[in-house]
């Protein structure tokens, strides 16, 4: 058994923490077995988190995320949702109030892609304009145009759009809850990249809770609020933040899980807005050589175009630029393609916003008050 | 030829009656064949309508054994079957359908058995994980996606049926057998030839029928995310 | 004329041995049907011989006459069969042969339409042609039942591993060579099935090869039915079920033995 090593964090809306799932004292053994695929665990899901399941293969996270919907059912234990338990209810029921994505997705063939994402709503007997109206919105929200893509049939998708098509049937109900089974898994790595990154902007516009089972270390990081660690004989080795996994794993499994190239996946986690940035001066504006600050050329906008000065340093560096909204693993991605020791930091509009320098890294980076993530 | 074409406008009224016997005959047989074999298959590949004492293997047996049941009503020689029918029910259409019937079980019942075991199992499992009940996923998913299989086993078992729809006069059965018959019975003598030819060739009409109507019914009935 | 549908006979893939009734469980349609055929006509032998014959009926199921038609029927089914194989397979052959193709689906397009084409027509057809008796009955056993054997030949040589052959000939082994060698070895199987589809349908064919003079089980069938004696017509339709059963039973005992060896 294990315990999250910090007190649950706030939930999105602001209320004090009550998991929109959890599973209390589940465990599952199947019969003839002597050791039990998923070993007895507590587990709380946070609302309008995401939860990552982790672990290596035949450890029990597609076994624990299968019975949150009891598609296996646990041997002990009760699982509430939203305060309702449903360890007994009727499992056909309970499922049509849980969204449900697969890794092979399992589009029905013989229906086109608006029939299939409103499978969950008529089987609740939504009217019908209801249904057409959700189907549209939940196609333009995972990126396929409506018009375009409402009367395709799946075998005329790519795999990205399969899955996205998958997704947005998850979602047609409206559910509280959303399971997924390494959903990126079947998905050329180009492509999973551009899904995760439209997953997380989806999310933040949907707050859904979502429990969501991977094999892929990074993804994890990436996606999750949450991380499980499972590891053999179906064991909840660590549940915690990603920051939290990565810094101070729970035990050597863990440790040894999360392995080396820890320390590079914690810089993806740290946000370049979240941090103190050295401030840069620009190029004719402002007293002198600028007091001492790195001075940057920019053009009639305002936009950087090259460095002017750096102190320390005879020549200027080329100039390497980094969004805002990017993490520190991005600005280190670009040093390091540039060849060079610093880094512009600049908002939407490209306009100058501070510097980063590669000794910063190994330096002590400051970090303006605490994440609230 | 001239004879021939002579004959059948002399005897056109039989010949079209004829026509529609048999394409009856087989119409009712392939329909009974068709609802026990798809009804068989369905029941046996849903777990819950049958008794919860049968697991999986034991659906899967029960299958199996249908199967090779079917399949030695097959090869019984379809004289010696409607020979073993007729003390039962008698001679004339009743026995035909029965025998034409079982002739057409296996079939259908082994297209329909395929067709739904083919379906991808990630299919299921969403299904499964959206709330859909096992008779709700084999209506709406598993049948469906079986359906053009499960097709072209009743076209498979109407042809067979024309053929041995004919042997069925034997028995008094109707259709284009009487026509042999009578041209066996004339043997060498005049119009024998013709009469032959008639029964022989009219099942390949009736055939020919068929097969326009198993175009239009698979154009109309088969989905279109599942064209072949 | 079935040209398609064959019996499924062969054991499923059995890979692991278990002990005894483990094993008989797993080859039960080897071991089920012979013994299940025998129940049957000892449970008819024994109706009928608990029934009062009158002398028509005990005319027609006189043992001796009935062995003498069992004969006639043998012959007749094993002749036709024969012919079908020595001319059939090698039409197949020549038919699976690169550059043949569109003959090929052709073919295989025809025969799925002629199932319906009724052999017992084909029969008389060739006993106004040729006249009653064996010689008319044999040709149209072997038209009946050609197609199976032709589609069998062709699809059983076109599903060997194309790779396979290309390394038999890269190794410098002779296009005939080749196939004598690689390509019939591995179509064995289905074309033994064919084969065996070809055979049941000439013993069904065979009792209506009695209603053209050939002799054979349908004789006493026809006798009984004309007659109006429904339970002889049913004893005899009996035997002529199981001759039938037993002849598919080991053709499919043949096909598995043919098929262990190559596999």
């Amino acid at each position: 058994m294990s315990e999250p090593t910090e007190s649950p964090p706030a939930g999105r809306s602001g209320q004090p923490d009550r998991p929109m799932i959890a599973l209390e004292g589940v465990s599952k053994t199947y019969p003839k077995q002597q050791r039990p695929a998923v070993a007895t665990l507590d587990l709380e899901v946070p609302e309008g988190a995401i939860v990552m399941l982790i672990g290596p293969s035949g450890c029990g996270k597609t076994t624990t995320l299968k019975m949150m919907n009891r598609l296996i059912e646990p041997t002990t234990g009760r699982i509430v949702l939203d305060g309702e338990d449903v360890t007994a209810v009727n499992a056909d029921q309970l499922r049509r109030r849980i969204g449900y994505v697969i890794q092979q997705v399992g589009l029905f063939p013989h229906l086109n892609v608006a029939d299939n994402v409103a499978v969950v709503p008529k089987m609740l007997g939504w009217d019908r304009n209801r249904i057409t109206a959700r189907v549209e919105e939940l196609l333009y929200l995972v990126g396929l145009e409506p018009k375009d893509f409402r009367d395709r049939y799946p075998r005329q998708l790519s795999g990205g759009q399969q899955q996205r098509v998958g997704v947005a049937r998850g979602l047609a109900a409206d559910p509280p809850v959303m399971l997924m089974d390494e959903p990126f898994g079947a998905i050329d790595p180009i492509t999973r990249d551009r899904l995760q990154d439209e997953f997380l902007v989806l999310q933040q516009q949907i707050a859904k809770t979502i429990c969501f089972v991977t094999h892929d270390l990074d993804e994890a990081v990436k996606l999750g609020d949450r991380i499980a660690v499972f590891g053999p004989g179906g064991q909840l080795r660590q549940y915690d933040t990603p920051d939290e996994v990565l810094t101070n794993p729970a035990d050597d499994y863990v440790a040894e899980f999360v392995g080396s190239g820890a320390a590079v996946r914690r810089l993806s986690l740290l946000e370049l807005s979240r941090l103190e940035l050295d401030q840069v001066a620009v190029a004719g504006g402002g007293p002198g050589p600028a007091n001492g600050h790195p001075v940057l050329v920019v053009d009639d906008s305002g936009r950087p175009t090259a460095w002017q000065h750096l102190p320390g340093l005879a020549e200027p560096p080329p100039l390497v630029t980094v969004p805002l909204s990017g993490t520190v693993y991005d600005a280190v991605d670009v040093m390091l393609d540039g060849r060079t020791p610093v880094v512009a930091v600049v908002d939407d509009d490209r306009q100058p916003r501070g510097l980063l320098r590669w000794d910063a890294l190994v330096g002590d980076l400051r970090t303006k008050g605490r994440r609230t993530r | 030829m001239q004879s021939l074409l002579e004959f059948l406008s002399n005897n056109w009224s039989e010949v079209q009656f004829a026509a529609q016997a048999h394409f009856l005959l087989v119409l009712y047989s392939v329909g009974i064949a068709s609802v026990i074999s798809i009804a068989a298959a369905m029941l046996l590949h849903t777990s819950q309508l049958t008794p919860r004492s049968w697991s999986r293997a034991v659906r899967a047996n029960s299958r199996e054994t249908l199967l090779l049941m079917s399949s030695a009503a097959l090869t019984i020689p379809s004289l010696a079957l409607f020979g073993l029918l007729q003390p039962l029910l008698g001679l004339g259409v009743v026995t035909s359908i029965v025998g034409l019937t079982i002739y057409g079980i296996y079939p259908v019942l082994r297209n329909t058995v395929a067709g739904l075991s083919a379906v991808e199992p990630a299919v299921l499992e969403a299904a499964r994980g959206m709330g859909m009940g096992p008779l709700r996923r084999m209506v709406r998913v598993q049948f469906p996606l079986a359906w053009p299989v499960i097709l072209s086993g009743v076209r498979v078992a109407v042809l067979i049926m024309i053929s041995i729809a004919v042997v069925a006069a034997i028995v008094d059965g109707p259709g284009f057998g009487q026509f042999l018959l009578d041209g066996l019975v004339r043997l060498g003598g005049a119009g024998s030839l013709e009469q032959v030819l008639t029964g022989t060739f009219g099942c390949l009409v009736v055939a020919a029928a068929y097969e326009v109507i198993f175009v239009l019914v698979r154009r109309v009935t088969t989905p279109r995310g599942i064209r072949v | 004329m079935t040209a398609e549908v064959a019996p499924p006979g062969q054991p499923t893939a059995a890979t692991a041995t278990a002990s005894g009734p483990g094993r008989l469980w797993r080859n039960r349609s080897l071991i089920v049907p012979p013994v299940l055929v025998l129940v049957g006509l000892v449970l008819v032998a024994l109706y009928v011989s608990n029934q009062q014959l009158d002398n028509v009926e005990q005319r027609i199921l006189d043992p001796g006459d009935l062995l003498d038609r069992l004969g006639e029927h043998l012959l007749l089914t094993g002749y036709s069969t024969l012919i079908v194989i020595v001319l059939a397979v090698p039409l197949g052959i020549l038919l699976s042969r690169p550059g043949v193709g569109s003959a090929q689906t052709g073919v295989l397009a025809f025969g799925g339409f002629m199932q319906a084409l009724p052999p017992f027509g084909v029969i008389i057809l060739l006993a106004v042609v040729v006249g009653a008796g064996r010689l008319g009955a044999t040709i149209a056993l072997v038209i009946a039942s050609f197609l199976p054997v032709l589609t069998n030949t062709v699809v059983g040589l076109r599903q060997v591993d194309p790779a396979l052959i290309e390394a038999a000939r890269g190794m410098g082994m002779s296009a005939s060579r080749t196939l004598l060698k690689v390509e019939l070895p591995l179509a064995v199987p289905v074309m033994v099935a064919g084969i065996r589809v070809a055979l049941v349908l000439n013993v069904g064919t065979a009792t209506l090869a009695s209603y053209v003079g050939a002799g054979g089980l349908g004789v006493p069938i026809d006798s009984a039915l004309k007659l109006g004696r429904a339970e002889a017509a049913f004893a005899v339709s009996a035997l002529v079920a199981a001759l039938a059963l037993m002849i598919d039973w080991l053709a499919g005992l043949a096909q598995h033995l043919v098929s262990g060896r190559v596999s």
